[in-house]
């Protein structure tokens, strides 16, 4: 959680920006669309990419007037299934996507409910706290003991909390800590993973006798084989 | 010639990949729960930082079936200052739970051709050891829950051992594998 993981540089902050318009454009849309979608642009050239997601993030701007958010969505749709169908229209419609399908689909509700990650969940509810509770990053920071960066990270997915910590935030904030991460032992077990490749991890006496024991190597039972490759 | 339509394929994941994996779960049992959380969240760029390397299992028609990871660590015995053993290690693997079991062919079941790459992968960690030879990995371990029982039965057929009497964080079980020559 080192203050040099925040991106200062403008470009890399607008680029991140940028990818976050577009994964919260794509999950407004129904899986199907969503999957025509990233199928198109991932088959699109960087530079084609690129400018897709510069017109996503006209099209998200508040501050875009409707006539120019169409023409921007016209333009992604020319860019990304140049070949119109049987009726004219090209591939996918997506100002109807724009439009939030996600609130009258169901199923497309579950798959983003699915998407959202405990993680992502906890920086939600977080933040709401800390609005409600009308509490700053660098205020939250002091009374738990750690860098306003670090909340910044946390604030912005970049790192998970340890368990330790989401019980020191619910202490400070005043919430229970499932409030802030619903399935604490999910953080737990992923502090056993995080822990289980740190180096200079001290073995017991149990581990290293089984791992200095090579009178019985125990070699695997099935074929090893590297699958095929695929690039994406 | 044409591949066998149970064919998985490897893809090396990067940060984009995560977009991808929308409705990825690997289940709702405690221990699955955070084996979707490590791939979708963060967790998954803190091991890469730190060299492990990851995969996507895809089928031929672009289904992603599951994931799996492969990195080395460096453990100490005996305290406090003792000998350095690097250890590859299977930071996190799993699979969508709709493709549990499938397909019924044995041969060609997902969960064997995955760890059938990870194990060839994980070999070639020891074989292209460039470090010290002293050094040289011999182990592939992977950590378990202990009441995952339908896991430890699967490793235990890929040829892993539990290594007795360790208990990582209270509930966490340590299996081996020789890599070795």
């Amino acid at each position: 959680m080192a203050d040099t993981l925040l991106p200062d540089d403008p470009q890399t902050v607008q680029r991140l920006d940028s990818v976050a318009c577009l994964l919260e454009w794509m999950r407004s849309m129904p899986a199907p669309t969503r999957k025509r979608f990233f199928g198109a642009l991932a088959e699109c050239s960087d530079a084609i990419q690129q400018v897709v997601v510069r017109l996503i993030v006209v099209v998200k701007n508040p501050n875009t007037t409707p006539v120019e958010r169409q023409r921007a969505l016209m333009t992604i749709a020319d860019a990304l299934f140049p070949i119109a169908d049987e009726n004219g229209e090209y591939g996918l419609d997506l100002v109807t996507s724009e439009a939030g399908a996600a609130a009258e689909n169901p199923s497309l509700a579950r798959e983003v409910q699915k998407m959202d990650t405990q993680e992502a969940t906890f920086a939600q509810r977080l933040r709401e706290v800390m609005e409600a509770k009308r509490i700053s990053q660098l205020e939250l920071a002091d009374r738990v003991g750690c860098s306003q960066p670090a909340i910044s990270q946390m604030l912005n997915r970049n790192c998970r909390p340890q368990k330790k910590t989401i019980l020191k935030l619910a202490e400070a904030l005043n919430v229970q800590a499932c409030d802030l991460w619903p399935d604490i032992d999910v953080a737990e077990m992923l502090d056993a993973v995080a822990s289980f490749q740190q180096d200079d991890y001290v073995m017991t006496d149990a581990e290293a006798r089984a791992l200095s024991d090579t009178s019985r190597p125990n070699r695997p039972k099935i074929q090893a084989k590297s699958l095929p490759t695929r690039r994406r | 010639m044409t591949d066998h339509p149970h064919q998985l394929y490897a893809i090396e994941f990067t940060e984009a990949e995560q977009v991808r994996l929308v409705g990825f779960s690997c289940g709702d049992e405690p221990w699955s729960k955070h084996v979707t959380e490590w791939i979708l969240g963060s967790d998954v760029l803190e091991s890469m930082k730190r060299g492990t390397r990851v995969w996507l299992f895809e089928t031929a028609q672009a289904e992603i079936v599951g994931f799996g990871s492969v990195g080395t660590s460096v453990w100490q015995w005996p305290p406090p200052k003792g000998e350095r053993t690097t250890i590859v290690l299977i930071p996190m693997l799993g699979i969508d739970a709709r493709f549990r079991g499938q397909p019924p062919d044995p041969d060609w079941r997902y969960s064997r051709q995955l760890m059938s790459h990870l194990i060839a992968e994980a070999q070639r960690v020891a074989r292209e050891w460039s470090g010290d030879a002293e050094k040289k990995p011999s182990w592939l371990v992977l950590m378990v829950h202990q009441d995952n029982a339908r896991a430890i039965h699967f490793y235990e057929q890929c040829g892993f051992e539990l290594i007795p009497d360790v208990l990582r964080r209270q509930d966490h079980k340590v299996m081996k594998l020789w890599i070795g020559d």
